[in-house]
């Protein structure tokens, strides 16, 4: 039973990708323009030039032997070569990996870990001054756009006390008589980007926990559970968090392919070296063949976290498998 | 008739909303015999329900117990504090929830959740307990087989046995059942409340029922009480009391039975439906003076809506709380 409904969700989810690979194939194709064009720069370019460029970009062949050779070239990882950085568009992007994983890994962490705690702890002062105040100050960090608390917490942190670096991910130029230190250098950069993004995160899975929470806490089952003797202590741990977490684990597993497109505004405020801020310049300067192969990323992310919300479920929800 | 297992006097429980004092049990008083059954009867909102949840205070968090005694073996449960009561609450007096609708955990295996209520009760090791859920699956008629499944995999019949066995697994003298076989299919009720009955025989157990189905209350009860409005009106021997109704209310309740002589009624082409009874419950939260349900009895008079009426007894072991019962045809 159940390995027929983990095959299914993992059928689907290439179906899906190869839908996303059409998409992002002749979505570049129908857009007005010319991309050779584009490619020459050069107006007074020869034809014999100009017929070589489309040969070596292809651009002779018919749309279907086109798009049969961009799935050959997908399937051996080969995304092209981006204008803007004249590399392979693997290279830059894989360089490029790293900070973002670091950046969402902690905030995501900080996000879940502290959404959670503070949704039980609303939920458990049902109607009383803390779940008010946390429910208040979540509706407001959810709602406030990343761009401007980045740029609220900068103005505090860097120019009025001067904390924390408002840019990059190192210190320019910078030696270092230790690892530690280097660390050290990484941890300050890192803190405001991670906060900015953990704190949008806070607000969201706060109110997520909450409702959820109070939902399974009026469900008969909880009133079995007391009449059966057990602490109220008891009643929300046992009984409580495991159904309570149900909704909060999809809304989390889908939020993370989401946030890797989402840290586009952070990364951008921060000017932190990640995917986001690479879409940003890709498409500031329609460098196509890596915003293409951005845009791949960043659907493949999602639908990753989709199946693995999926499957997650699957685990923590014995109705999911009949 | 032996000794009160459970003897409650003049309880109040009230509930506290935004919109004012809801009287939800209004100075109620009953025994519950040593391995007899009792039943509770009346329309929903008439308080039968927080009548018997009070007595093991598994209120929700703005009901309060305001007055009264429950005296459990001569013990006051109503004076004991909260920790005291959950330590009693599943050893001494258990309670079988609607199992069909959600009272069963949806991701716990029903194994875990009745061997929960043992363990915390009783020190005795996980094996021995898994032990004793197989004889209560054995003697509510599932197969044991099926102990770690999880609810959803059951059917309603079969969540009610469930329901039933994790009830007596910590072998209480007193179990309530609130509406027990609600949301069951005809067939199904008959057969939970035989197992119902014959468990009750067999383990010497003390049973208050709750429904809002005067039928399966006279059927599976010896004794009962018929509840309007936070108040009983009537109680006494469940014979005696559809026989001989005396309370207006009770009298309505019986008349308002389908007429069950349906093939006649198909063949003369006349269907009669029950009577129904005018008028609406009332407000819980209103006040009415006198008699609850003088503005909806036809009898009623000056003194009806005045002063509150007293325990009669009209024969043995029925009460009536009515001022005109002797004057009404």
């Amino acid at each position: 039973m159940s390995s027929r409904y983990l095959g299914n969700k993992i059928a689907q989810a290439l179906i899906t990708i190869f839908i996303v690979l059409c998409i992002n194939f002749f979505l570049f194709r129908i857009m007005p323009g010319d991309p050779l064009s584009m490619l020459m720069r050069n107006p007074r370019a020869s034809q014999q030039a100009i017929q070589k460029a489309k040969e070596f970009y292809g651009l002779d062949q018919s749309l279907p032997v086109q798009f049969g050779r961009y799935l050959q070239d997908l399937l051996k990882l080969d995304f092209g070569v981006s204008f803007m950085f004249k590399k392979p568009v693997t290279e830059v992007i894989g360089g490029k990996v790293g900070p973002t994983l670091l950046l969402l890994g902690v905030s995501e962490i900080m996000a879940i870990v502290l959404g959670i705690y503070l949704g039980i702890v609303a939920a458990s002062h049902r109607g009383k001054i803390v779940d008010i105040g946390t429910i208040s100050v979540s509706l407001l960090l959810y709602s406030l756009p990343t761009f401007l608390l980045g740029m609220v917490l900068i103005l505090i942190f860097s120019v009025y006390w001067g904390l924390f670096p408002s840019t990059g991910m190192v210190t320019a130029a910078a030696r270092y008589a230790t690892l530690w230190r280097q660390f050290l250098d990484l941890l300050s950069h890192l803190f405001l980007p991670a906060i900015t993004l953990a704190l949008t995160l806070i607000g969201e899975y706060g109110m997520l926990m909450r409702s959820s929470l109070l939902e399974v806490l009026s469900e008969d089952f909880i009133v079995t559970a007391r009449a059966k003797g057990l602490r109220e202590r008891e009643v929300i741990r046992k009984h409580g968090y495991p159904n309570a977490l149900l909704p909060v684990v999809t809304a989390i597993s889908i939020n993370l392919g989401l946030t890797i497109a989402g840290a586009i505004q952070v990364e951008t405020v921060f000017s932190w070296p990640g995917i986001g801020r690479l879409m940003y310049d890709a498409l500031n300067n329609r460098d196509y063949p890596l915003l293409q192969g951005i845009f791949l990323l960043v659907c493949i992310c999602v639908i990753v976290a989709n199946l693995f919300s999926d499957l997650l479920y699957m685990v923590l929800d014995p109705r999911v498998k009949s | 008739m032996s000794t009160p297992l459970l003897e409650v006097r003049d309880l109040k429980t009230h509930f506290h909303t935004k919109e004012g004092i809801a009287k939800a049990v209004d100075g109620i008083s009953f025994e519950v015999y040593e391995g007899a059954s009792f039943g509770f009867v009346g329309e929903s909102g008439c308080g039968k329900t927080t009548a018997a949840l009070s007595i093991i205070k598994l209120l929700p968090e703005n009901g309060k117990i305001e007055g009264g005694q429950v005296l459990f073996r001569g013990e006051d449960l109503a004076a004991k504090s909260d920790e005291e009561i959950r330590l009693r609450r599943w050893k001494d007096i258990s309670i079988i929830f609607q199992g069909a609708m959600n009272s069963l955990n949806p991701v716990m295996k029903i194994s875990k959740q009745i061997t929960e209520a043992i363990r915390l009760h009783e020190d005795i090791s996980i094996p021995e307990s898994r032990k004793r859920v197989k004889g209560l699956f054995t003697q509510v008629g599932l197969n044991p087989a099926l102990l770690d499944q999880y609810p959803h995999e059951f059917s309603g019949g079969m969540k009610q046995r469930v329901m039933i066995a994790l009830a007596l697994a910590c072998n209480p003298l007193l179990v309530i059942g609130d509406e027990p076989t609600t949301a069951l299919d005809v067939m199904v009720q008959a057969q939970i409340l035989d197992l119902l009955e014959d468990l009750r025989r067999s383990l010497h157990l003390a049973t208050i029922l709750i429904s809002h189905d005067l039928s399966v209350i006279f059927d599976a009860c010896e004794r009962l009480a018929v509840m309007y409005s936070g108040k009983i009106v009537e109680m006494g021997n469940s014979r005696e009391v559809y026989t001989r109704p005396a309370h207006p209310y009770t009298r309505k309740l019986v008349a308002a039975f389908p007429d069950l002589e349906l093939e006649k009624q198909r063949k003369t082409g006349k269907r009669t439906l029950g009577k129904s009874i005018a008028g609406d419950p009332p407000n819980p939260l209103g006040r009415i003076s006198g008699c609850k349900f003088h503005p909806r009895c036809e009898w009623a008079d000056k003194r009806c809506s005045e002063e509150d009426p007293v325990s009669m007894e009209i024969g043995a072991d029925h009460h009536v709380f009515c001022w005109k019962w002797d004057k009404i045809g």
